[in-house]
């Protein structure tokens, strides 16, 4: 079965909660894969620890936050474009910071978007919304290459 | 003898003619033919005869008489041949035969004989001959003369001519044959009182002593001799210097006949040389003399140097010292620039994120609230604390932006101040409608300056004076520039608002100090911080001038000249 999923990579439980409310009004909430830091994110992408029994195939988009323990969200951006099989996944950074550095590390790691949180609940939803509309729906997700080589 | 000649001219024989068969024509012809023979022979002795006869001295008479001996046989034997045409008379001829054969063979001997006599000219001839010889080598020789005349006169004026003193001694006696103008004038004596005379006739002993020991080395080794420099005593000149060279000429059996001298006058040379020489000497004495002095200020300049070193050495010293002190603080500063960004990094993240939690929940708690009719009180609490949410945020965003304007580095350009206001206002234009303000721009110039930076700057200030000027029912805000020659430019924004007593302008500019409630004018207390910031990082000044309710007055200065070196530290 193909993994039709987005993975969200966010620490903190109150952004979770409120982006899962901003997805499920699109009725994408089920699709979503929640991992709370980057080694979890790694794990899960490259299907080890508690995550090597998954099923195979990436996500469809990556919405990953920057700021976490242990590992950044910038480190798995960069493992990500490093990697032979992830290479081509989507990533788009949904972040708090307004940071030029920040903004600029990311593109250069090759980021596909850089999404600032508004604070404005309103606005917080809407851009959620959008985002999860523009790359979980309307993209048409590079094929799995895995599953390219099995069929 | 009678018998003889009896016999002689007997007539025994035929005669001649009958040969002839006595054919007239025949005999006549021989007859008349050596008849006139005959007489034309008889006739040439006589012109001989008269020609002896009447030239005297003519040579050569025997040779004539015997010619016209012969000649006179040759007619007689033609007489004879007329005569024994008739009378054979053959005997007789046969006697003027033998006569005539024997005059003619003497003449023929004594003209062979003669032959080479003959053949010399006449003594007159001769003598004409000569006399033209002679007078053909008399006018070769006047020629020849006037060619020498022309020669010598040619030599001669060559010699005269000569700006040396030329003069010929005899070898004898060694006096003066010849002298040339030069010479006169040098010595100033004529020639004729020079010739015949010698060197002791005018210059001192010792001097004539010695140019005539050297007329005699000349004459005796017979070869030239050159007296580089000699002085001789002259008559209106003093004594000169002489060059002299002495030549000998010899005769044709190769002995010296005459001295030829050649004397140049160096005494001017010679003065000039020594004068020269005199300055020279002078020159290298002064020279001398400057190059001990430059030696001496060299030795000073080296000392100088070496003490300059020691300064310079300790100067470096000193700077590497401060250098590193600098560096040190830099690293420092460095260390404190990465706290601080470190610092707005988190701010601007983990403080966003719980605001961002708080409006969030907020919201929902709104949402949930809407449905069970809440209270106007619990309405109003919802709305301060969605105030509160905001203002926090305007905060945060004015503390990042403060911080960035520390940080950024000034990009320097050409800014027209007057194009940047003129688009600020017409962006405030927007969002005072309804309100009335009078809007007073001065004339105002370019110049170089970060104008992203300038543009904050002015924004503040102008949105400051609409703020502050509210409450008035006209707000006459005025952006101007102050009309002073100074260094710098002095520009100012005044407003007609609710001003600030003095006593707090100090703390004005500070960061989070504000001297209103937030309730009478919103703001974050950022903003005048900022402006201050900026104009110190254009070497600028920041200040203002105000009273309570009768408005304030910004000013800032930005430098006329371009800034040399945009990078400071900053507040």
């Amino acid at each position: 079965m193909k993994l039709q999923h987005v993975l969200l990579v966010e620490d903190d439980e109150m952004d979770i909660e409120l982006t899962l409310m901003a997805l499920a009004e699109l009725n994408l909430a089920n699709k979503v894969e929640v991992v709370r830091d980057g080694e979890e994110a790694l794990d899960f992408l490259f299907r080890r620890g508690k995550y090597k029994d998954r099923n195979p195939g990436n996500p469809v988009v990556v919405v990953l936050d920057l700021k976490m323990p242990r590992v950044s969200g910038l480190e798995v951006l960069k493992q990500i474009r490093a990697d032979e099989q992830l290479r081509s996944t989507p990533v788009v950074v949904l972040t708090s910071s307004r940071q030029e550095r920040d903004i600029l590390d990311s593109y250069n790691l090759g980021v596909n978007a850089y999404v600032v949180k508004p604070v404005n609940f309103k606005e917080f939803v809407a851009s959620v919304k959008q985002l999860g509309l523009f790359w979980g729906v309307m993209n048409e997700p590079p094929p799995d290459r895995n599953d390219t080589k099995m069929t | 003898m009678n018998e003889f000649l009896r016999n002689l001219f007997r007539s025994d024989f035929m005669p001649h003619g009958h040969c002839m068969f006595w054919q007239p024509e025949l005999i006549w012809l021989h007859a008349i033919s050596d008849g006139l023979i005959a007489l034309a022979y008889y006739s040439i002795p006589i012109t001989l005869i008269l020609i002896v006869l009447l030239r005297k001295n003519l040579g050569y008479r025997l040779i004539f008489i015997m010619f016209g001996a012969f000649i006179v046989a040759c007619g007689t034997t033609h007489v004879m041949n007329v005569i024994t045409l008739w009378e054979p008379i053959y005997r007789a001829e046969g006697i003027v035969k033998a006569a005539t054969a024997a005059v003619s063979v003497l003449t023929a001997g004594l003209l062979w004989r003669v032959l080479p006599r003959a053949l010399e000219l006449h003594p007159w001839e001769q003598l004409h001959l000569s006399n033209q010889k002679l007078r053909k080598e008399i006018d070769e020789r006047r020629a020849a003369e006037a060619r020498l005349r022309d020669a010598n006169r040619f030599l001669d004026s060559v010699i005269e001519n000569i700006p040396d003193m030329v003069f010929v001694k005899d070898a004898e006696e060694l006096r003066f044959v010849r002298f040339n103008k030069a010479g006169e004038e040098l010595l100033g004596y004529s020639r004729e009182e020079l010739i015949g005379k010698s060197d002791y006739d005018f210059f001192p002993r010792d001097e004539a002593d010695a140019f005539t020991r050297e007329d005699r080395r000349v004459l005796e080794t017979g070869e030239l001799v050159e007296t580089p420099e000699e002085s001789i005593h002259t008559r209106n000149k003093g004594v000169r210097l002489l060059n002299t060279k002495k030549i000998p000429i010899f005769d044709e059996s190769g002995r010296p006949q005459f001295l030829l001298g050649i004397s140049r006058d160096i005494t001017d040379r010679k003065r000039t040389e020594e004068e020269l020489k005199k300055y020279r000497d002078r020159l290298e004495d002064l020279v001398s003399v400057r190059t001990r002095e430059l030696e001496d200020t060299n030795q000073k300049l080296r000392r100088e140097i070496a003490e300059r070193k020691r300064v310079e050495e300790e100067v470096r010293r000193l700077n590497e010292e401060l250098e590193l002190r600098v560096h040190r603080r830099t690293a420092q500063r460095d260390v404190a620039h990465e706290e601080l960004e470190n610092f707005t990094y988190t701010v601007s993240h983990d403080l966003r994120a719980p605001l961002r939690h708080m409006s969030g929940f907020l919201d929902l708690l709104k949402q949930e609230l809407a449905r069970e009719n809440p209270s106007d009180k619990i309405q109003r609490y919802l709305n301060n604390l969605d105030d509160s949410t905001r203002r926090m945020n305007g905060l945060i965003d004015n503390l990042l932006e403060f911080s960035r304007t520390g940080r950024v580095e000034l990009v320097m350009e050409e800014s027209h101040l007057g194009a940047l206001v003129k688009e600020i206002i017409s962006d405030f234009n927007r969002s005072t409608a309804g309100r009335t303000v009078i809007w007073k721009t001065h004339d105002l110039p370019e110049l170089s300056a970060d104008p992203r930076l300038i543009r904050l700057v002015l924004v503040d200030l102008i949105s400051n004076a609409l703020k502050f000027t509210r409450t008035r029912d006209r707000a006459v805000i005025e952006i101007g520039m102050e009309e002073d020659e100074d260094e710098v430019f002095t520009f100012f924004v005044k407003d007609n608002g609710v001003g600030f007593d003095m006593k707090y302008s100090k703390k004005l500019f500070d960061v989070f100090q504000r001297l209103h409630r937030a309730d009478e004018f919103e703001g974050t207390g950022i903003g005048l911080a900022n402006v201050r910031r900026i104009i110190q990082r254009h070497r600028g000044r920041v200040w203002a001038e105000a009273a309570v309710n009768e408005g304030a007055t910004f000013y800032f200065t930005l430098p006329r000249a371009p800034q040399a070196s945009p990078k400071e530290t900053s507040a």
